[in-house]
């Protein structure tokens, strides 16, 4: 990150300040919903309707989140519900895409052209289109309100743009390792698997990435298509909550949100640096 | 879409079914050509399942329903009338509103997330200290689902009361007179879901700018410099015709994002007030769950997916690269 | 630091996919029921013999105002056979969630809680719903047990009970005793004076009202509200929200709509009336209870909730206008056709939908109003009378089969004449197209 570039060297002091000052102003930018639904979550009721309002909490009230902790049950079964979803498609369609990214970006086979022309064509139907038929489709596989029911769709609507960063990924590995890997008598799969995989790491990062921004955030399937506690995921529950609380207690729908972002945040925190990169490598080189 | 592809990963336009040393391989046996045909198949099928049951079918099922009358809770079956569907729609009040607001929506949000994209990667590529600090936040949002941001932003935020915004600028900056009921009046509400989007937005095409930005070579900085490039002309340049690939990939990211609005008037103004951020993506979707009628809603479907293949397109000849 | 995957770390995440992918698949949310005939068998037989597994869906906004988990474990605890399961569900206006759902035969929800008359008209309309024949209403809850008001609206056309109310609300005023005295509104028994017409209510409004520091006079215009708003201000100057005697199209030509169309739209221009409801429907009453207005015109069970936050002697309800019939409506409970537990969904509802506690607690709580005479002992607040007398009087919803719709243009076409970017006349005669394209017969 902190690689000299050319333009760089030109800043001068003055400059160097102003950059720092509009470096600190982006971040306080991004940051600040977090920090004010934060302060929001150890406010009392009162203190919420408190008219002006106060910035900083003046008694720090955990009742919000003992409440949270103890009388909504239901948020960590979303919490598993959005994290089993994701995490399985996320699965299936680095798999998936990677198998038929290697296909078509390495074999020669008849209707290459037209199945690469098909999944071009779904590329840019909005997925709007699919969610009755899916429906209907779901409810005669006995499918809607289960976890299974979404991780299907899901996979697929993610698939077409994993196989394309995919099959470009594999297409720009030089052909001669893949070569001798089946002179040394590999199978396809076997040089899939062995050689190319690990070349191609940075192209599965970035579809990662997509892919994983995508599941986790959808939001009009998983509120058509899941029906009851045991299936909602994340942002369909919060919604309910909203609802629930918002007439008559802000703090807990804080508290509420600060405790299903805290995991995930742990997670990108740590993972970060690995994140980052593959989304740049990926860009680039996918 | 076609273009994130061609462009992002292998610059060039054309769908080539294989690579050209493939045609040398044509004078092997024709058995093992049979097996190269049988392995690629069995590579593709699990995607292609998939996607056929999930998205081809349903497409075909849509596409048809686009064509009938079709009310779910009151006719028995679907009833054929052709394109009227799609006329109907088009002469549709709430229609054209809701394309008014999308084209509303892309016009201002589509730019304003190109070029703050840019300006935020450009000031992430500098060797300032902490500044990892500063991508770390600013990709924060992307983490966070858009459901929980308009949640968010729609109560604690926003709110013409009790929200944050309101008093900094009322109390705190002395700036009474433009403190606002944001997402209650019908000139600001859009303009603050197209804040909100580019909040969520922002971060994640920062990166992928911030990713071109890595990648230009130094010493198209250094030649530059001996020309007697000043850092404004090495950005006009260097930097920027540089970054077409970075632009591509952004471009479409953006576009879909564009059109596809739904979460942010879904949960923070139910289309309102007065249908001023009533979009297209939540008009099929009020057809199809409140009203019910099915074939409209596969109808404004389908016209939406005509919008975005025509952006695509020009997307994609505007970003497309000189090689083929 | 290198970030390629190495195959091990890729075949780690390959086989947690597969097995979480197994988890998932083995273990499915609540599986769907294939379809029963329906049963009309009459509810309720030995309570000794009632088994199975009950699904309650409640809107979201139930689950904290009405005991629904405390009443599920009391039935689980009757009944030793039974299981309840709670699910929230979207809240009213988000479209019907489980239409698609039962009309292809199937139903993850034996009984669903919340939604008012026109809300649930679209099950009704496409024949989803169980009546409630003859044969519920006997004993204990025989009709005349009920509150009648609330009771009929679960009725639909062919004079069929499809639907029963869980909790009733009454258009009404909650309003700021304390301010109202200040400004000379009580009378000698400090009971707020309501206001004979709209003009009054001009006077109440600007006299209650404190630029900078509070509004006179708050009005739910929520996707919530608008609909209800709007036949409630006719039911109150004319009588009923029909067109004419004898017709029930909804009115949209009378002088008693322009009338107040221009009076919403003044209050707001006058600057004693916000107009926050229209995009967030809790504005009205977070603002009431932040003090920062006096009154607020919606559902009177606003009143004991602002008074948990403001205090009891602060805060009343009065009706809207001194004369006239105001709205009252239900929050309904129904079952749908294919439930294979009807019966068990039936006495539930005998035992715990209509039981005593959950609706002295929502009562107590959140100001509900109870659907049966006899939960009304215990209910002390002299206001109670006065509302259950005014719900005694009081219209109902029609409920029209594009009642979406109807409701989707109100609500722009109200929003534009209240914001005052067009003229009452105007909004009329755009109210009049929309309804002329619509099929306004009654479910």
């Amino acid at each position: 990150m902190t690689t000299k570039r050319g333009p760089a060297r030109l800043f001068k002091w003055t400059s160097r300040i102003v950059l720092y000052g509009a470096a600190a102003l982006v971040s306080l930018a991004f940051l600040a919903p977090f920090i004010w639904v934060l302060f929001v979550s150890f406010k009392s009721n009162a203190e919420i309707f408190q008219v002006p309002i106060t910035i900083f909490p003046h008694h720090i009230v955990l009742d919000q989140y003992d409440h949270v902790m103890r009388q909504m049950s239901e948020f960590a079964i979303y919490f598993l519900n959005s994290t089993i979803v994701s995490v399985v498609s996320l699965g299936a369609v680095l798999l998936l895409s990677s198998l038929a990214g290697y296909a078509f970006g390495t074999m020669a086979f008849r209707g290459n052209k037209f199945m690469l022309g098909l999944v071009l064509v779904v590329l840019t139907i909005p997925y709007a289109v699919y969610l009755i038929p899916v429906f209907i489709l779901e409810n005669h596989l006995n499918l809607v309100d289960t976890r299974l029911g979404l991780i299907l769709p899901y996979t697929a609507l993610n698939l077409p743009l994993a196989i394309f960063i995919m099959r470009g990924t594999f297409r720009n590995i030089p052909h001669e390792l893949e070569d001798a890997a089946q002179i040394d008598g590999a199978s396809r799969l076997g040089t899939w698997y062995r050689v190319m995989l690990p070349i191609a790491a940075p192209g599965v990062a970035a579809t990662g990435i997509f892919t994983y921004v995508m599941v986790w955030s959808e939001f009009m399937f998983s509120r058509a298509l899941m029906l009851s506690k045991n299936a909602y995921t994340l942002p369909v529950g919060i919604t309910f909550l909203q609802s629930e609380a918002q007439s008559w207690n802000f703090g807990i729908l804080a508290a509420a949100i600060v405790l299903t972002l805290l995991p995930v945040l742990i997670v990108f925190l740590l993972l970060q640096r690995f994140l980052v990169k593959g989304i740049m490598e990926g860009a680039l080189k996918g | 879409m076609i273009s994130i592809v061609s462009s992002a990963t292998e610059t060039s336009m054309s769908i080539k079914p294989a690579r050209p040393h493939k045609a040398i391989r044509k004078k092997r046996l024709s058995r093992q050509r049979r097996m190269e045909e049988l392995s690629a198949y069995a590579f593709l099928l699990p995607a292609l399942l998939l996607i056929l049951a999930f998205m081809i079918y349903p497409m075909g099922d849509s596409f048809y329903l686009s064509f009938t009358k079709y009310n779910f809770v009151y006719d028995k079956a679907p009833h054929f009338v052709g394109l009227q569907t799609y006329l109907a729609v088009l002469q549709d009040g709430p229609f054209l509103t809701a394309l008014k607001n999308t084209a509303y929506f892309a016009a201002v949000f589509f730019p304003f997330l190109i070029i703050l994209s840019l300006g935020v990667a450009l000031l992430l590529n500098l060797p300032l200290r902490g500044i990892t600090f500063v991508r770390t936040s600013v990709f924060l949002p992307v983490i966070v689902s858009l459901a929980l941001t308009g949640v968010i932003f729609q109560g604690m935020i926003l709110s013409g009361r009790f929200g944050l915004l309101n008093h900094i600028l009322g109390n705190v900056l002395g700036l009474k007179s433009w403190t606002h009921n944001w997402l209650g009046d019908t000139r600001t509400a859009m303009p603050a879901i197209i804040a909100i989007s580019l909040w969520k937005y922002i971060g994640f095409e920062a990166l992928i700018f911030l990713a071109g930005l890595q990648a230009i070579p130094e010493t198209l900085y250094d030649a530059a410099k001996i020309d007697g490039a000043d850092s404004w002309q090495q950005l006009i340049h260097v930097t920027l015709p540089n970054l077409r690939e970075s632009f591509a990939l952004v471009g479409i990211w953006g576009i879909i994002q564009s059109v596809k609005v739904f979460e942010q008037p879904f949960i923070m103004t139910q289309g309102g007030p007065a249908n001023s951020t009533l979009t297209l993506y939540y008009y099929t979707w009020i057809n199809a769950f409140d009203f019910f009628k099915m074939g409209a809603a596969s109808a404004s479907a389908y016209l939406i997916a005509f919008l975005i293949m025509i952006f695509s397109l020009l997307n994609m000849y505007l970003t497309r690269s000189e090689r083929v | 630091m290198t970030t390629q995957l190495t195959r091990r770390e890729f075949l780690r995440l390959a086989s947690i996919a597969a097995g979480a992918a197994t988890l998932a698949a083995c273990a499915p949310a609540i599986q769907p029921t294939a379809a029963p005939a329906a049963t009309t068998a009459p509810a309720a037989a030995g309570a000794a013999e009632l088994k199975g597994t009950l699904r309650v869906s409640a809107q979201s906004w139930i689950i904290k105002k009405w005991p629904v988990e405390d009443v599920a474990k009391k039935f689980e605890a009757a009944h030793p056979g039974v299981t309840v399961e709670v699910s929230p569900a979207p809240s009213k206006g988000e479209g019907e969630t489980y239409l698609v759902q039962w009309s292809q035969g199937r139903t993850n929800v034996d009984v669903a809680l919340g939604g008012s008359k026109s809300d649930v008209a679209a099950y009704v309309g496409k024949d989803l719903l169980v009546e409630f024949g003859p044969g519920f209403f006997t004993g204990d809850f025989a009709r005349d047990k009920f509150i009648n008001a609330f009771l009929s609206d679960g009725v639909y056309a062919g004079n069929k009970q499809f639907a029963v109310p869980l909790l009733g609300e009454v258009m009404y005023t909650t309003v700021r005793k304390d301010w109202y005295k200040e400004a000379g509104l009580l009378d000698a028994n400090g009971k707020p004076i309501p206001p004979k017409d709209w003009n009054e209510w001009k006077e109440y409004a600007k006299k209650l009202t404190v630029p900078d520091k509070r509004n006179g006079l708050d009005i739910s215009w929520g996707t919530n509200f608008m609909w209800q708003q709007y036949i409630t201000g006719l039911a109150l100057t004319k009588g009923s929200p029909f067109e004419k005697e004898g017709s029930t199209a909804p009115d949209f030509s009378s002088p008693e709509a322009e009338a107040l169309l221009q009076f919403w739209q003044d209050i707001v221009k006058d600057g004693y009336t916000p107009t926050g409801t229209f995009t967030d429907q809790n504005a009205g009453r977070n603002d009431f209870k932040a003090g920062l207005v006096a009154s607020l015109v919606t559902a009177h069970s606003r009143w004991p909730e602002a008074a948990q936050v403001v205090g009891e002697d602060k805060v009343t309800a009065m009706p809207i206008l001194s004369q006239g019939r105001t709205l009252a409506y239900s929050h309904l409970v129904y079952i749908p056709k294919v439930s294979p537990v009807s019966d068990l969904a039936k006495a539930f509802i005998k035992e715990q939908i209509f039981s005593g506690y959950g609706q002295q607690w929502s009562a107590n709580n959140f100001g509900k109003l109870p659907t049966l005479a006899r939960n009304y002992t215990g209910l002390t607040a002299p206001e109670y009378q006065d509302i259950l007398k005014a719900a005694a009087g009081a219209i109902h919803e029609p409920g029209y089969r594009d009642q979406a719709q109807l409701n989707k243009a109100l609500q722009v076409e109200l929003e534009k004449c209240i914001n005052g970017s067009q003229t009452p006349k105007e909004t009329l005669a755009n109210l009049r197209k929309t309804a002329s394209k619509l099929d306004l017969s009654l479910v």
